[in-house]
């Protein structure tokens, strides 16, 4: 590295200066990555990566908190791209992300960036086809992409795979990754990694597990947090609506309507809401399409790419959505129920107003939500502003959501029957349903889960 | 080794593609020993070079060092396929491999010979010309399948497919196995990493059912559903990149060239290290006639392959067979022979339809109903019988009382041209002048030159299929 770059900054020098005025190569990036850099049109580090790059290219362990959109995935990518270009070696680092979507766009960012030096990475995530999994691994990638359930299987299951030679171990999302049950498949997979490897947490939060992974898993790390704990980018536009629950949906309607023509995503609570929210604006002319956990993961993949290309503007989406995905020109949040948590509310708003570009969150409350969002403001060290509008107006469009409301729980109904069944089915190849379950525990049916999964293990034991 | 062992064997290794289109009755047994011992050769190099890398693996784990990828196998076991028409030539093919493999022990051994060998008594088939008597002798069931393994002492027969070195299956045992689209129970995952495909008398397969080699041929090299055990750090890179249809070695051998064999020449014989297609020119088996009648060739002339078989059936009709009606001699004891069972059944209903005096035998016809088509041709109470190729390999039957033969096509198989033609001379006590009024003529189109060679001769049918004219007597 200093035959690279013989003008390499020392740390100290570096937090001096602002993100604006230093270049990938002072944080000690090499050429080719630093050429990649500039075709991805990424002129300056942002704060976490100026923060993060150096100690990690130093090799140490690192903790990064910084808020979503702020550039993470770079921040860990560049420095491993780094470390592969000094010492090439097939299966070189291993990124786990708690949500399969989010694992395709660490994918793509390693892509993109390692495109000039020629890195191979591969993604390894449930609800896709084992066997031409095994046969990508085995064609030894140098980064593997996953999601934790999966790759577990793959260490179990397929011969001739391991991760012996790993060096470098990313967890993205972590507090989510140690929030929901992928704990003890993560324990299984610490165990046959090496202990001789860098590991980077990134996270936009932090909670008390991830301290106990720290323990578990890192060795004396720097801890590089670039905004306070809760907080949210100044581009984006707060506000809240509050109404009784009756005229919800009377309300979502209104706002789309004068809001149509921007990338939304409405966030529920639960996949069926989604799924009948979706079907609704559908029958009201809105181009609308659900994303949740109880779809198979190509029809997933599928509804993100069509929003993604603008085909549809209307994402109708559980948290499955809320964290980590980089859609880079959503305009408005709609938060159909008040999130469970600030960390969630966060996370939700967090899709919009990416990258320094403006956005609108806008929260729905209704008389149920007061508590909530009162926890929530608190978090934020803020009141919500509410959003202006004519109550008249709204009160005009009941007719016609009632009308399309009625519509879709037939459509519902109807379909209903297919779509057990279709579940069924799909229980019985997909082994990997982690990571969708986050969504059943979300709607308060933790118990339902747990004897599921119970039912599950027992099949795999015999 | 013979000669031709040494050259064919000296192709095998070198890992060539061969569609060998040279065997009779007299080399057949020559080639199945030429190519067990590929078979086997093949099988214990790479066991060997698997079983020398396994050893270094585990040297080099128990020193705790790395060591580079030893990428020596498929994601299956199964490295040679042999597929052969009938039981009888897998127990020749069986004892040449338990004879060349030196194996102490042969489990299932006689449970092997039990099942193959024919149970009881063979009738006699003095009568019958000598490739018939070669190819049906002993148990001629066309519907197995067997899984060969190697391990250093023992030869173990039966064995499970996914623990087997060599298959040896009929098309038909095979294509059970395979199962169509849809079907519930299909498994076609043991023929991903096939490396050689044998086929020996490939133009039997032809009288069985082409339809299951192209079935076969489809299915194999795939990547598997399912991993079976496979260690995926030792599967060679052509395997995951779906590329072993050309590292593939393919050995076809038939008595004689057909287009169906050209056509899987082209396209399933796909290895990169190059291929032979071996085939003789002919002096025509059209000599080997002893009845003494004018031999009329008519040449059908057709524009496409796939106008050729309408042209043929309207010529037949418009020209053929207002022909044989106009005169007295010819509207009886006419045997009409028909290759392809599709045109056998165009043929009949337009007979039936026509109300014609007409008998029929085919593969499909119940042995009663065979008799009675036989005797009524014979005693003129049908003026015509229809005879297909399928039918005569397989029965070999003397069709008493035919005047007149017509070769709506050209059988395949050179050797029955002259038989059918030799009908004609069945007749012991028929004088000169009855004689004179025999007739014998067939059809055929610039499509059928590779039969038509076989029979008149190769430089012969090359002018027949060039030539200005249509119509060409040989008397």
């Amino acid at each position: 590295m200093p035959e690279a770059n013989p003008k390499a900054l020392d740390a100290s020098e570096l937090a001096a200066l602002k993100p604006e005025d230093t270049k990938f190569s002072d944080l000690g990036i090499i050429k080719p990555l630093c050429d990649a850099c500039d075709q991805l049109k990424f002129k300056h580090p942002t704060e976490i990566q100026k923060e993060s790059i150096p100690w990690a290219l130093e090799g140490r362990d690192i903790i990064g908190l910084a808020q979503t959109g702020s550039g993470k995935t770079a921040a860990f990518a560049l420095p491993i791209l780094q470390k592969l270009w000094d010492n090439p070696q097939s299966l070189f680092a291993c990124v786990m992300a708690p949500t399969r979507e989010l694992a395709y766009q660490i994918s793509e960012t390693f892509e993109s960036l390692g495109a000039l030096i020629g890195v191979k990475s591969a993604v390894i995530v449930g609800g896709m086809d084992m066997m031409s999994q095994s046969i990508t691994l085995s064609k030894r990638p140098h980064i593997i992409v996953c999601t934790p359930g999966r790759l577990q299987d793959h260490l179990e299951n397929t011969k001739g795979f391991s991760l012996r030679n790993l060096k470098y171990l990313v967890m993205d999302e972590a507090d989510r990754l140690l929030d929901m049950d992928f704990g003890p498949k993560i324990d299984q997979i610490l165990k046959v990694i090496p202990r001789e490897r860098n590991t980077f947490l990134f996270s936009a939060t932090m909670t008390t597990k991830v301290q106990k992974l720290q323990r578990a898993s890192l060795n004396n790390p720097v801890k590089v947090e670039v905004s306070a704990k809760y907080s949210t980018v100044s581009t984006l536009l707060q506000y809240m609506l509050f109404f009784p629950l009756k005229h919800k949906d009377c309300y979502m309607v209104y706002l789309l309507n004068e809001l149509a023509g921007n990338s939304t995503i409405i966030f529920t609570r639960t996949c069926s809401d989604a799924q009948k929210i979706a079907v609704m604006l559908r029958n009201l002319g809105f181009p609308a399409i659900p994303l949740h956990g109880q779809m198979a993961q190509s029809k997933r993949l599928g509804a993100l790419n069509k929003f993604k290309a603008g085909n549809r503007n209307i994402l109708v989406a559980t948290d499955v959505a809320s964290r980590g995905l980089d859609i880079p020109a959503v305009d408005i949040v709609v938060n159909y129920d008040v999130p469970q948590t600030s960390k969630d509310y966060i996370h939700r708003v967090g899709r919009t107003a990416r990258a320094g570009r403006s956005g609108k969150s806008i929260t729905f409350v209704t008389q149920y939500d007061v508590e909530l969002i009162q926890r929530v403001e608190k978090d934020l060290g803020r009141k919500l502003d509410q959003y202006p509008l004519e109550k008249d107006e709204v009160m005009m469009l009941q007719e016609r959501v009632n009308e399309a409301q009625r519509i879709a729980t037939i459509e519902l109904k109807e379909k209903g029957g297919d779509s057990k069944s279709g579940k069924r089915g799909r229980g019985g190849n997909d082994d990997d349903d982690q990571d969708r379950d986050d969504d059943v525990v979300q709607a308060g049916n933790r118990k339902f889960n747990n004897n599921k999964k119970g039912g599950k293990m027992n099949k795999r034991r015999r | 080794m013979t000669p031709l062992q040494k050259s064919l064997f000296h192709s095998f290794n070198q890992y060539r593609d061969v569609a060998y289109c040279n065997r009779d009755i007299d080399n057949a047994k020559e080639i199945r020993k030429a190519y067990a011992l590929h078979a086997l050769n093949h099988v214990l190099k790479t066991r060997d070079r698997v079983l020398k890398n396994n050893e270094r693996i585990s040297k080099a784990q128990k020193a705790n060092r790395d060591i580079e990828e030893m990428r020596d196998q498929g994601f299956t076991r199964p490295k040679v396929l042999i597929l052969l028409p009938f039981r009888n030539t897998a127990v020749d093919v069986v004892t040449a491999l338990i004879e060349l493999s030196g194996s102490e022990q042969q489990e299932h051994k006689k449970r092997f010979y039990d099942e193959f060998n024919l149970l009881e008594e063979e009738e006699e088939k003095a009568d019958k010309p000598m490739d018939y008597q070669e190819t049906f002798n002993g148990n001629i069931d066309d519907h197995f399948r067997l899984g060969i393994k190697f391990t250093r002492k023992t030869m173990k027969l039966y064995s499970d497919f996914y623990s087997a070195d060599i298959i040896i299956a009929s098309p038909l045992g095979l294509r059970t196995v395979i199962g169509a689209e849809g079907d519930r129970k299909r498994d076609f995952d043991f023929l991903s990493s096939l490396e050689v495909i044998i086929m020996d008398q490939t133009q039997q397969f032809l009288m069985q059912n082409w339809d299951h080699i192209d079935h076969i041929l489809e299915h194999v090299n795939l990547i598997p559903k399912d991993a079976h055990g496979c260690d995926f750090s030792r599967v060679k890179s052509w395997y995951l990149d779906g590329r072993a249809k050309y590292l593939r070695q393919n050995l076809v051998f038939a008595d004689f060239l057909t287009p169906e064999i050209n056509a899987m020449f082209n396209k399933h014989m796909k290895n990169v290290g190059g291929k032979l297609k071996i085939k003789q020119s002919y002096e025509g088996s059209m000599i080997d006639a002893i009845a003494q009648v004018p031999q009329t060739f008519v040449r059908v002339e057709a524009q496409s392959l796939a106008t050729a078989d309408d042209l043929r059936f309207k010529y037949f009709v418009e020209k053929t067979l207002p022909t044989l009606q106009r005169s007295a001699i010819t509207q009886s004891h006419t045997l009409i022979f028909v290759p392809s069972y599709f045109d056998f059944v165009r043929l009949r209903n337009y007979l039936e339809d026509n109300k014609y005096s007409c008998a029929h035998i085919c593969e499909y016809t119940p042995t009663p109903q065979v008799s009675k088509a036989r005797s009524d041709f014979f005693h003129g109470r049908a003026s015509f019988v229809l005879y297909t190729e399928r039918f005569h390999f397989f029965r070999r039957y003397n069709i008493r009382g035919a005047y007149h033969v017509i070769f709506y096509g050209l059988p395949d198989h050179p050797q029955f041209y002259t038989e059918i033609v030799n009908y004609l001379a069945l007749k012991a006590d028929a004088s000169s002048a009855e004689e004179a009024t025999f007739s014998c003529s067939a059809l055929f189109s610039r499509y059928d030159m590779l039969k038509l060679e076989r029979i008149v001769g190769t430089d012969r049918a090359r002018k027949m299929c060039s030539s200005g004219k249509n119509l060409f007597v040989f008397s």
